[in-house]
C-alpha cells in the first residue's frame, strides 16, 4: 500500500498528472465511517468480499459520506450538527478541500453527486428553523455555486436516483436543537415529507403521510434503477405504536407503507437506521439497531422475515443479497442465509455507501 | 519488567477471564429446561381443571422460571417475538384485555400464531385467573385458559431445544470459522454482558419507575403483574438471576457487584409490598424509590467491575438519532 501511495504522489509532484479512478483506492464497492478502538475515526472502503481497502482518520465522528461517482473522491459529512464536510482523496488518503455550511446552517450529514459529477449536492439545515436546503458545489475546486429550498423541515437524507437528475430528500420534518442532547422541538407539530426535486431546485412531486403518522421521521433512502425509492422512518410518537418503519414510492404514484406482524413491530423498537435495495433489486431491506434486527420485505412491500445481529445498522446491496455492517465491527452478507464477511477491531456507524450504481 | 508489563497488557485486553460457557451451562440451558417444564405442567393443569385454585399455582411456577432467563434477550427467544409474546408487557396501550376479550367471543383459531400476542402468553393468563373481567368457570374462558396455556407450553420447549440442538454451540464456538452469528469471541461475552446490563434497566425503569409515575400522580396499576401481586417478586428474582449471569460470566471475584446486589436484594426482600400499591402513599414510594435507586447502583457497580473485567465498552450508539 505505502509503496502504490509513494508512487502515486510521486507521479503526481513529477507533473504527470494521472487521472485517478476508485481502483487507485483499491476498488472498495462501499465507504463506511467507523470509530477505532483508541476512539480516533476513520472512513474506510470496503470491498463485498470483506476487504478493507483504505482507512483514512477522520477528525470527528463522521455520518455518511458521499461518493464521487468517477474520482476516487469521498465527501465525509461530520456528525449532525456538523458544520463541515472533508472532500478527500481516497487513493492519496489525504484531504483534499474542506466545504463549510452557510451561516445559521449545518448539514445533515448526507449528500450526494450530480450524474455528469460536476456538481455536489448537500443537505442543510438552518440552525434556528430547522427550514431545509439542498447546497450546490461545484466539483473542480468545490466552491459553493447556489442553493435551493429542500421541500420541508429538516432534511436528512438525499440521494439521486439511478441514471436521471431527479433528487429525492427525506425531509425528516424535525427541529433539532443545537445543544448536546439534540433536543427535539417539534415533536407535536412535525410533518415530514419526501420530496423529489430536479437539480435546479423545482419541485417534481411530494409525498407526505396520513395525519396520524405525522411523526414518523422520514430519514433514510434507497433507491432503484426502475426510479422506486425505499424511505425509513423513525417513530417519534406515542411508545406502543407499532407504525410502519419502511415506505416505498414512485413518483406519481401512491405511497405502499411496510406493515410487519406486531411481535416483529414491537421489536423493532419504533426505530429504523438504515436502509437498501438487495442487489439481484428483488428485495428491501431495514436495519434496526436498536432491535439488533433487520427486516425484509419484497419490493411490492410484503414482509418477508427478520435476522438478527446486534447493532446493525449500516447496510447497501450486496452481489445479490445484502451487505451489513455493525457496531460491533461485524461485516455480514444477508441472501437465502446469513455469511459472515469479516469482523474488524473498530465500531461501524450508521451507513454504508454504496459506489456503484452512482451514474 | 517489560515482558512482565506486556503480559499484563495482554491478559487485560483478551476476554480470557470471561465465561460465556458458564453462563450457558449454569443458567441458559437449565433455565429454559426449567421454563419448559413448569409451562408444561401449567398446561397438564389447565387440561385437567380450569379452576383458579388449580392453575394459579402452576401459572406462578412458570413465571418464576421465566424470571431466571428473562433478561437472556438474545437467541432463541428473539426468533418470531416469543419473548414478547411470552410476556407482553409493558402493555402501555391496555391491548391485553382488549385482545383477549376479542379471543373469547370468537371461535379459537387453529394456529394460535394468528392471534395478537397482547392475549397471549404469561399475561393473557394473568388476566384470566386474577382479573375479576374473567372467570375461567365460563366455557369460554376455560377453553382460552387452556388454549394459551398450550401455546405458552409450546413456546418454552420450542425455545430450550433451539438452545439445546445448536444456539449454545453456536454461542460456545464464537469466533470459529463460519459462525455467522458470533463473529468473534468478544461478541457472546458481549451479548451476554449487554444483556445483564439491560436486564438492570428492565426492572429500574419498567418494574420499579413506571409505577411510581410522578410524585403528584402514582401509577400502581403499571406495576408488572400486579393482579397476581407479583410485583415485588419479579424484581427479588429479578435481581436474584442478574446476580447468577454476572457472577457466572466474571468467573472471578466481584465484590463490588456483590456489594450492591446484595444490598438492593435485601431492600427487594424486606419491601413488604407484594403489589406495589404502596406507591400511592408518600412512605411506600420513598421505600420504592431506595429500591430503585439501589437496582441503579447495582448496574452501575455491575458496568465498572465487569466492564473492564471483559475489556467492554460502551455501546457505540449507532442508533442514536441518525
Amino acid at each position: 500500500m505505502p509503496t502504490r501511495r509513494h508512487f502515486l504522489a510521486a507521479a503526481l509532484s513529477a507533473g504527470a498528472i494521472p487521472t485517478l479512478t476508485w481502483a487507485d483506492a483499491g476498488s472498495p464497492d462501499y465507504l463506511a465511517a467507523a470509530r477505532l478502538p483508541d476512539d480516533t475515526y476513520a472512513l474506510s472502503g470496503l470491498t463485498r468480499s470483506g476487504i478493507e481497502t483504505f482507512s483514512i482518520p477522520l477528525p470527528a465522528r463522521g455520518h455518511a459520506a458521499a461518493a464521487h461517482p468517477l474520482r476516487p473522491e469521498a465527501v465525509a459529512f461530520a456528525r449532525r450538527p456538523g458544520t463541515f464536510g472533508l472532500v478527500i482523496d481516497c487513493a492519496l488518503g489525504r484531504v483534499t478541500h474542506r466545504i463549510t455550511a452557510p451561516a445559521n446552517h449545518h448539514f445533515s450529514g448526507h449528500g450526494t453527486f450530480s450524474r455528469d459529477a460536476q456538481t455536489l449536492f448537500t443537505g442543510e439545515i438552518d440552525n434556528v428553523t430547522g427550514q431545509g436546503q439542498i447546497g450546490r458545489w461545484q466539483t473542480a475546486s468545490y466552491r459553493r455555486i447556489g442553493v435551493f429550498g429542500s421541500g420541508g423541515i429538516g432534511p436528512h437524507e438525499i440521494l439521486r436516483l439511478p441514471g436521471t437528475d431527479t433528487l429525492v430528500v427525506a425531509n425528516g420534518g424535525i427541529i433539532t436543537a443545537l445543544d448536546d442532547e439534540r433536543s427535539k422541538l417539534n415533536i407535536a407539530t412535525m410533518a415530514p415529507n419526501l420530496t423529489y426535486l430536479d437539480a435546479g431546485g423545482t419541485v417534481i412531486d411530494q409525498i407526505s403521510l396520513a395525519p396520524d403518522l405525522h411523526q414518523n421521521s422520514i430519514r433514510h433512502l434507497a433507491a432503484l434503477d426502475d426510479g422506486t425509492v425505499a424511505f425509513a422512518m423513525q417513530w417519534e410518537g406515542e411508545a406502543g405504536l407499532v407504525p410502519p418503519l419502511l415506505g416505498l414510492n414512485r413518483i406519481g404514484e401512491p405511497v405502499v407503507l411496510c406493515d410487519v406482524p406486531a411481535a416483529v413491530a414491537s421489536q423493532l423498537q419504533g426505530y429504523a437506521g438504515s436502509v437498501a435495495f438487495s442487489g439481484d433489486g428483488r428485495s428491501v431491506a431495514i436495519t434496526c439497531p436498536h432491535g439488533g434486527l433487520l427486516a425484509r420485505f419484497t419490493c411490492d412491500g410484503a414482509f418477508i422475515d427478520t435476522l438478527a445481529r446486534t447493532e446493525v445498522c449500516g447496510i447497501g446491496p450486496g452481489t445479490t443479497g445484502f451487505v451489513t455492517t455493525d457496531g460491533l465491527g461485524g461485516m455480514l452478507a444477508i441472501g437465502a442465509g446469513v455469511r459472515p464477511l469479516a469482523s474488524f477491531g473498530k465500531s461501524w456507524d450508521n451507513h454504508l455507501i454504496p459506489l456503484s450504481g452512482l451514474v | 519488567m517489560r515482558h512482565t508489563l506486556t503480559l499484563i497488557a495482554c491478559l487485560a485486553l483478551s476476554p480470557a477471564a470471561a465465561d460465556v460457557a458458564k453462563v450457558i451451562d449454569s443458567q441458559i440451558l437449565p433455565g429454559y429446561v426449567a421454563f419448559a417444564a413448569s409451562t408444561a405442567t401449567l398446561r397438564n393443569t389447565a387440561a385437567a381443571d380450569c379452576d383458579t385454585t388449580e392453575v394459579r399455582p402452576a401459572w406462578n411456577a412458570a413465571f418464576d422460571d421465566w424470571m431466571t432467563v428473562s433478561h437472556f434477550r438474545f437467541g432463541p427467544v428473539e426468533q418470531d417475538g416469543r419473548a414478547q409474546t411470552i410476556a407482553f408487557w409493558p402493555d402501555e396501550r391496555g391491548a391485553t384485555p382488549k385482545a383477549l376479550a376479542a379471543l373469547i367471543a370468537t371461535p379459537l383459531p387453529a394456529d394460535m400464531a394468528q392471534v395478537s400476542i397482547a392475549a397471549r402468553g404469561l399475561f393473557g393468563l394473568e388476566f384470566l385467573l386474577y382479573d375479576p373481567q374473567f372467570d375461567t368457570a365460563d366455557a369460554a374462558n376455560c377453553d382460552v385458559l387452556r388454549a394459551l396455556s398450550v401455546d405458552l407450553a409450546s413456546i418454552a420447549a420450542a425455545i430450550a431445544a433451539d438452545w439445546q440442538n445448536g444456539y449454545a454451540k453456536t454461542m460456545r464456538d464464537a469466533g470459529a470459522a463460519g459462525n455467522a452469528t458470533y463473529l468473534a469471541p468478544r461478541e457472546a461475552v458481549q451479548a451476554i454482558y449487554t444483556a445483564t446490563v439491560n436486564g438492570f434497566e428492565v426492572t429500574a425503569d419498567d418494574r420499579l419507575q413506571r409505577p411510581m409515575g410522578t410524585f403528584e400522580r402514582p401509577r400502581p396499576t403499571r406495576a408488572e403483574a400486579w393482579r397476581s401481586a407479583r410485583s415485588q417478586r419479579n424484581v427479588q428474582l429479578s435481581l436474584a438471576a442478574l446476580h447468577q449471569t454476572a457472577t457466572a460470566l466474571a468467573d472471578t471475584p466481584i465484590p463490588l457487584t456483590d456489594a450492591a446486589l446484595n444490598r438492593a436484594a435485601h431492600l427487594a426482600e424486606t419491601l413488604d409490598d407484594p403489589d406495589f400499591a404502596g406507591v400511592a402513599d408518600p412512605q411506600g414510594r420513598l421505600k420504592l424509590e431506595i429500591l430503585e435507586q439501589a437496582v441503579r447502583a447495582a448496574e452501575d457497580a455491575v458496568v465498572a467491575e465487569l466492564g473492564p473485567l471483559l475489556n467492554i465498552d460502551a455501546g457505540f450508539g449507532v442508533g442514536d438519532g441518525d
